[in-house]
């Protein structure tokens, strides 16, 4: 194939047609085509929908539109965001999307420190799809933000702020992720070579920070038990993410290396295997540490109340206990693929249980008589759960075709899968 | 029918009568014209004091207006009845105002009654259709000339409310007709002609400074009446007042109160004959009040204590504790300011006259009448009354509803039997026209079945109104009133122990093309004056005798000097009249201290301190009107001339009225939350925004039993209709009772706010009579219940 | 200056005129939990005995307030007189802010697509030269009193004084500012609607809390 090289970099020379009209493209935009609707719906119930306000009533009097935005005010479903509840399905995904991606970077680098060669010649593919699923998180969570207010991150920014902190992570962050990319792809001088230790370091660190921030924002919310009392919120994210990136890792490597490495694939498959072994056995274990200590009244709900269910049956089960079970021994590679799809979806199950369950314990015992209600035809609640709107399941549809097409795009011109000795 | 009747008609005084008249806000003639002083094209903001209408309390406050658009309704402090507070519903009556569905220009009827077709229609157009007609109704010139002036053949009703004397003026003193029901019959009539007829008012209950009060069948926190709902609840709970809440539902009132005894409905009577007997029994009464004041104390004692009303007795009846209705008479006569609050409402049961004479009875024995801390008669400061020249016709016929009643009310009627003998037609001569205004019988008036059959038997209806209710919709002219925002009131003096009079003043001009009702009475009487002037020559002989060979000029004179010019009522302006009448009476300074602050009364900037921000003092404690009636004071215990009327002159228990509830049905009770006044609040957007809809309280336990969870349909049934409502299952209500919030559940499409949510009592409340003075029976219905 | 309230929650009667108030003072969207202040209420039984208690309640104006420190773009600040309240120009919908109120005091106005609370009136009222919140002056039984802890004779340090007082939440530190006065001669109604763990305060023990966090956070308070 015909390339150009730009600063090292041999950039594939491919028509318009292979590059943007291939199966995985033609996969995203469908993909991307139920997200952009998904986007659609949200802009309209965001910017759209007719609030009314008490004074809508003198300042417009007789008119029907206001008759309609206040009935659809009073008597309707209310509007985008639950009180209650007001973090839900973006997060979760821009959580799963964001750590699992730094979650396959992180591991990929210790990886390399650890000189496994397996994981030196596939890197630049896991990379490049590790930084597309952070490029998919960051997707859901800006179609989450108010983006017409944006500019103000820049203009009057908090920096204590932990959802403030991720701004300038992140413009490190990527960057520097591409960075070590480009370090795996292009064909390296003596300079490169002698510093990529120190920037794998670099890369753990910034790595970890990452979680810390994340971590930060969580407990931040000191009402919030759940998140607050979850001991070593930076550590249970990295492990979380361990298993989830593995997870991904384990699938990636199916549709990706299972024909090119051929006989090396068992290899590759094995490290994925016994890594997965190793980070489910940690977050078993912290996990059954962590329900020790988190605050039992979030810890009744999730363990033996409404989502004992979604947590034993769902992540518990399929993160954890099957994988654990099929990858235990050494066996058939599909073994591992097929643990792999368990602990991609038992993971993202976790940070459902994780979000919605730190929202999940109402914060309206306030005089610590129990719970109140606001109007006397309500009902008391002692658990607050509001499933995701179609939109949000919409928005992460799409954030897989963000990642989907990233991942594409990138790979079909760096052809950043291929394998690479070193 | 000859003159003297007529005559007599304005002249008798039913003990009704004259109590009703006492209670309403001074009478004065009403005069029309628009407040021209708000234009609302001003640029600035102005604090206009107005006098709230979103219920009867009268609470007065300041409107914020914006360049022409009211923004805020704060209470205003100078006003001893209201106390610097504004109710939910004070606060949200700019939506009253500004509510989408308002009646906006007048409307004729084109379609069929009920369908909701109307025309847009002019003014003229408006009177025009109501004086002549149209294709598809008749007009009033042509069935009073089929009835041969026979002016009782129009009906009349009116909601309460400070322009409703004017409608009473123009329908009942100038246009003549005695067939007049208002809201009194469906509400408080028997409560305060009980008292009335005991110990000679209503009275005040001086909730500041009593130390014990048994509050029952009353709910001052969710039925807001001011002063009392303040007074109460910052004294409750240890505070020195102690409150015995008596209700079958655990209501806001019994949250904050220190006892509560869940009674059976209607049987309150059974529970204050054991309070008085235990009393008298253990001689506990005020012995010296006794001696002084009450009339016929030996009759009552013998027949307490021989009818063997002891709390053994009661119990059975009531379902409370024997031992806890001793206590609680024992405790209550052992307070130095006991009151057994008089409550309000409707008529619970059909024994609610006797109820509250035993009530007053009650209260008598412990002396603490008429003094600080009691209940007290207080004082109303007094406002010239214009004398209304009412004509009189010989045409007339006397009223018929109400002839079957012990005490005939004879001004203000009975609904219930009004519109029943109409529809059964027993009625002695055709009723066929009915002109309304701000009043929803459709609503308000048990069995609305029948109220729609009654409204559609009319030749004629017309309907002065803010909202297109679902008694409109069943209107033929539709006349668009001012809300109360929009509109000077007539002066209205607040008598109690802290006596001042109140000024409701336009906040902003009238909206779209509504009118303001004295403007609307006004226009009527020009419009009615003359043509009706010519029927009566055609039909009344006396007119006729007494104008025999009088040239035309000379009958303009004697029409004029005889009060058949309707016109005559309407000669200032609200505005003028309420100015002359305060000047005349009080001076300059008081009308500017009226116009400014709304409120005044003498000696207002002496006697008025801010206490801190929230609370004033409006009276020093020795300027207050708590002792006034003195030795003119008397309890009635044994009211001898009511036996002449087959009312038993002593209350008794009759077994009849026991409380009965056959298995697996319910009683219904109704009654009111704080956020709505009746349907009248139905369509406020803002009231709709704390509770949406009308639930139906039913048992927990049943609930349970049945499958009936939070939210489940169900079907209330019961022997005149049935109703859909979602269900409330809790434990504020016992097992056989059933409760539903009143208001709620219109048909009027035309209300979209209102429309669809929610269920009417109405429909389901059977049509029973309270044999004293016809009052309608609220809580008598037993109904059957079933998920859907 | 140090805004704060004091609440007499014994009179509550759960007439909802103080949400009323707010709606039309504030131009508050509708809707039934757009409520800038709220009147909640909790049913309990105990020996078989229905009671029920009203709680009126808003935004608690912390003096350390976690809404502020989560905030990315500064739209939720402090003003003078420690008041918290939400730019809503600045507001990115993060509804971190949210997530960290222990008080569920905040909501999405969505007319303005922006986070929404309690602001004491402080814009349409204190400015303008009122003394008095919307839902204090309009309140039957007077439940609310609005003022400045730092002005020692004024009505809300006289009855911190005279009165115990508990606030809401005490252990998540926020050192909140709606004072809820302990019921006065009625002890069984105080237990019942006091839960066992809220610590009792006098303005003794209060006062030194409120001076420290107020010296912590008072650099951050903006001038109007």
């Amino acid at each position: 194939m015909e390339k150009i090289v730009i600063a090292g970099v041999e950039i594939n020379r491919v028509s318009i047609r292979q590059l943007l009209f291939n199966k995985y493209m033609l996969l995203s935009y469908i993909l991307l085509a139920i997200g952009i609707y998904g986007i659609y719906e949200v802009i309209q119930m965001r910017y759209f929908l007719v609030g009314a306000t008490a004074a809508d009533a003198g300042m417009h009097p007789g008119t029907h539109q206001m008759v309609t935005a206040m009935k659809d005010a009073v008597f309707g479903e209310g509007g985008e965001v639950k009180r209650e509840a007001p973090w839900s399905l973006y997060i979760v995904n821009y959580m799963y999307m964001i750590y699992t991606g730094s979650g396959i970077i992180f591991l990929v680098a210790l990886d390399e420190i650890l000189n496994l060669q397996i994981i030196k010649k596939t890197a630049a593919g896991f990379l490049t799809f590790g930084i597309a699923m952070v490029i998919g998180g960051l997707f859901t969570i800006m179609v989450d933000l108010n983006s017409l207010h944006m500019l103000w991150m820049i203009g009057s920014p908090n920096f204590g702020a932990g959802m403030w902190q991720m701004l300038p992570l992140y413009m490190v962050y990527i960057p520097f992720v591409l960075f070590e990319i480009y370090l795996l792809i292009t064909k390296k001088g003596g300079w490169v070579k002698s510093i990529s230790y120190a920037i794998l370091f670099l890369s753990v660190i910034i790595d970890i920070v990452e979680y810390y921030i994340q971590a930060n924002l969580f407990s931040l919310n000191e009402a919030r038990h759940l998140w607050t009392t979850y001991p070593w919120l930076t550590l249970y994210f990295i492990i979380s993410a361990y298993v989830a990136a593995i997870g991904v890792m384990g699938v990636y490597s199916f549709f990706t290396y299972r024909k090119v490495l051929k006989n090396e694939y068992h290899t590759l498959i094995e490290v994925i295997r016994k890594t997965a072994v190793i980070t489910i056995t940690l977050l078993a274990v912290y996990e059954a540490l962590a329900y020790l200590s988190i605050d039992k009244a979030w810890a009744f709900l999730i363990l033996f109340g409404p989502f004992k269910y979604l947590f034993f049956g769902g992540y518990i089960l399929l993160a954890m206990t099957i994988p654990y079970l099929l990858l235990f021994k050494e066996s058939k590679n599909y073994m591992t693929t097929l643990a792999s799809i368990f602990m991609i979806i038992g993971t993202y199950i976790g940070r459902y249980i994780f979000v919605y369950g730190g929202n999940a314990h109402p914060m309206s015992d306030r005089f610590g008589t129990g719970f109140e209600k606001y109007g006397i035809y309500e009902k008391f609640t002692s658990f607050i759960y509001y499933p995701p709107e179609r939109a949000e399941v919409l928005v992460v549809i799409g954030s897989f075709g963000v990642i989907l097409a990233v991942y594409t795009l990138l790979n079909k011109l760096l052809s950043v899968s291929k394998i690479r000795e070193h | 029918m000859n003159v003297e009747i007529s005559r007599r008609r304005f002249l008798q005084g039913s003990v009704a009568l004259s109590i009703l008249g006492g209670m309403s806000f001074s009478s004065d003639k009403l005069f029309s014209q628009e407040n021209k002083d708000s234009l609302s094209s001003e640029k600035k903001t102005k604090d206009v004091p107005f006098l709230c209408g979103m219920c009867v309390n009268k609470c007065a406050g300041f409107a914020r207006v914006e360049d022409g658009v009211i923004k805020k309704l704060n209470p205003n402090p100078y006003f001893p009845k209201s106390r610097n507070m504004l109710c939910p519903r004070g606060n949200a009556g700019i939506h009253t105002l500004y509510d989408p569905d308002r009646l906006k220009y007048p409307l004729i009827r084109i379609g069929e009654r009920g369908d909701g077709k109307y025309k847009r229609a002019s003014w003229d157009e408006a009177y025009d259709a109501i004086l002549h007609g149209t294709d598809k109704f008749k007009g009033i010139l042509q069935i009073l000339d089929e009835e041969k002036d026979n002016r009782a053949t129009i009906g009349y009703c009116n909601g309460e409310g400070l322009s409703k004397e004017g409608f009473e003026d123009l329908m009942g003193q100038k246009i003549g007709t005695p067939n007049y029901v208002d809201e009194i019959s469906i509400c408080l009539e028997t409560t305060l002609a009980g008292y009335f007829n005991t110990i000679g008012t209503y009275g005040e209950a001086d909730l500041k400074n009593c130390d014990y009060l048994i509050i029952a069948g009353a709910n001052r926190a969710e039925a807001i009446i001011t002063p009392d709902t303040m007074d109460m609840f910052k004294r409750n709970r240890g505070r020195g007042l102690k409150i015995i809440a008596i209700d079958p539902r655990y209501t806001n009132t019994v949250a904050n109160a220190d006892r509560w005894y869940a009674i059976n409905p209607g049987t309150d009577l059974a529970f204050v004959l054991a309070l008085t007997y235990v009393v008298i029994k253990e001689e506990l009464y005020n012995k010296d009040f006794v001696a002084k004041y009450a009339v016929g104390f030996e009759d009552y004692k013998k027949h307490i204590l021989s009818n063997n009303y002891t709390p053994q007795w009661a119990e059975k009846i009531t379902g409370i504790d024997a031992d806890e209705i001793y206590k609680t008479a024992v405790e209550f006569m052992r307070a130095i300011n006991p009151i057994y609050y008089q409550g309000r409402r409707s008529v619970f049961a059909k024994n609610d006259f006797q109820l509250r004479r035993a009530m007053a009875i009650f209260q008598g024995l412990s002396g603490n009448l008429d003094k600080k801390g009691g209940i007290v008669f207080g004082k109303k400061i007094k406002l010239p009354k214009e004398d209304i020249n009412a004509p009189m016709y010989a045409q007339v016929q006397e009223r018929f509803d109400v002839k079957s009643v012990a005490i005939p009310p004879d001004k203000t009627g009975s609904w219930i039997l009004f519109r029943n003998i109409i529809l059964e037609g027993k009625n002695p001569y055709p009723v066929r026209a009915m002109f309304m205004r701000k009043h929803n019988p459709m609503s308000g008036v048990p069995n609305t079945t029948k109220t729609e059959q009654f409204l559609r038997k009319m030749d004629l209806n017309v309907m002065i109104d803010i909202l297109p209710s679902d008694t409109t919709m069943f209107c033929d002219v539709v006349l668009p009133e001012a809300s109360y925002l929009e509109r000077t009131s007539p002066v209205a003096s607040y008598g109690a122990i802290e006596p001042a009079i109140v000024q409701r003043k336009a906040s902003v001009e009238p909206l779209y093309e509504t009118k303001t009702p004295e403007v609307i009475y006004k226009e009527l009487a020009q419009r009615l004056t003359k043509p009706l002037w010519k029927n009566t020559l055609k039909y009344d002989e006396d007119v006729q005798d007494d104008t025999k060979g009088m040239d035309p000029s000379a009958i303009e004179k004697y029409y004029k000097e005889n009060g058949f010019d309707l016109t005559d009522l309407y000669e200032k302006t609200v505005e003028e009249a309420n100015r002359d009448k305060v000047i005349k009476t009080f001076g300059e300074e008081a009308w500017k201290i009226l116009e400014e602050r709304g409120v005044y009364y003498p000696n207002i900037q002496k006697y008025h301190k801010k206490l801190n921000a929230n609370e004033s003092e409006y009276y020093p404690d020795d300027k207050k009107y708590y002792t006034t009636k003195k030795d003119k004071l008397k309890v009635i215990m044994n009211f001898k001339n009511l036996a002449k009327k087959g009312v038993d002159p002593m209350p008794t228990w009759h077994d009849r009225w026991a409380f009965k509830v056959p298995e697996g049905q319910f009683r219904l009770i109704t009654g009111r939350h704080a956020q709505f006044t009746q349907s009248g609040t139905t369509n406020n957007i803002m009231l709709r925004d704390l509770i949406r809809t009308n639930y139906l309280w039913i048992n927990q336990d049943v609930a349970n039993k049945r499958g009936i969870e939070f939210g489940d349909d169900l079907e209330v049934k019961s022997s005149v209709g049935k109703i859909n409502i979602k269900a409330f299952p809790t434990d504020r209500i016992a097992y056989n009772q059933i409760f539903l919030l009143h208001g709620f559940g219109g048909t009027s499409k035309e209300m979209e706010f209102a429309y669809g949510h929610g269920a009417n009592d109405a429909l389901i409340i059977e049509d029973k009579v309270e044999p004293v003075y016809g009052g309608a029976v609220m809580h008598e219905t037993n109904v059957e219940v079933r998920k859907v | 200056m140090n805004y704060a309230m004091v609440l007499d929650y014994q009179n509550c009667i759960n007439c909802k005129a103080c949400e009323v108030a707010c709606k039309e003072q504030n131009n508050v969207e509708l809707g039934a939990d757009k409520q800038r202040i709220w009147v909640g209420q909790t049913d309990n039984v105990i020996f078989g005995n229905l009671f029920v208690n009203f709680y009126p309640s808003q935004c608690n104006h912390c003096l350390d307030a976690p809404c502020v420190d989560v905030c990315p773009t500064q739209a939720s600040h402090f003003v003078e007189g420690g008041l918290v309240l939400v730019d809503q120009k600045k507001c990115i919908l993060c509804k971190g802010c949210m997530e960290a109120c222990p008080y569920d005091a905040r909501f999405v106005d969505d007319e303005r697509v922006a986070v929404d609370k309690c602001t004491f009136c402080y814009d349409t009222r204190i400015l303008k030269g009122e003394t008095t919140t919307a839902c204090q002056a309009t309140c039957p039984t007077k439940v609310r009193m609005f003022g400045d802890l730092d002005d020692e004779n004024g009505d809300v340090i006289q009855l911190l004084k005279q009165r115990k007082f508990f606030v809401l939440k005490a252990k998540e530190g926020t050192v909140p500012k709606l004072f809820y006065l302990v019921p006065e001669n009625d002890e069984e109604y105080a237990l019942q609607s006091i839960g066992h763990n809220n610590k009792i305060y006098t303005w003794d023990e209060m006062s030194p809390i409120i001076e420290a966090a107020k010296a912590k956070r008072s650099k951050q308070w903006k001038k109007s």
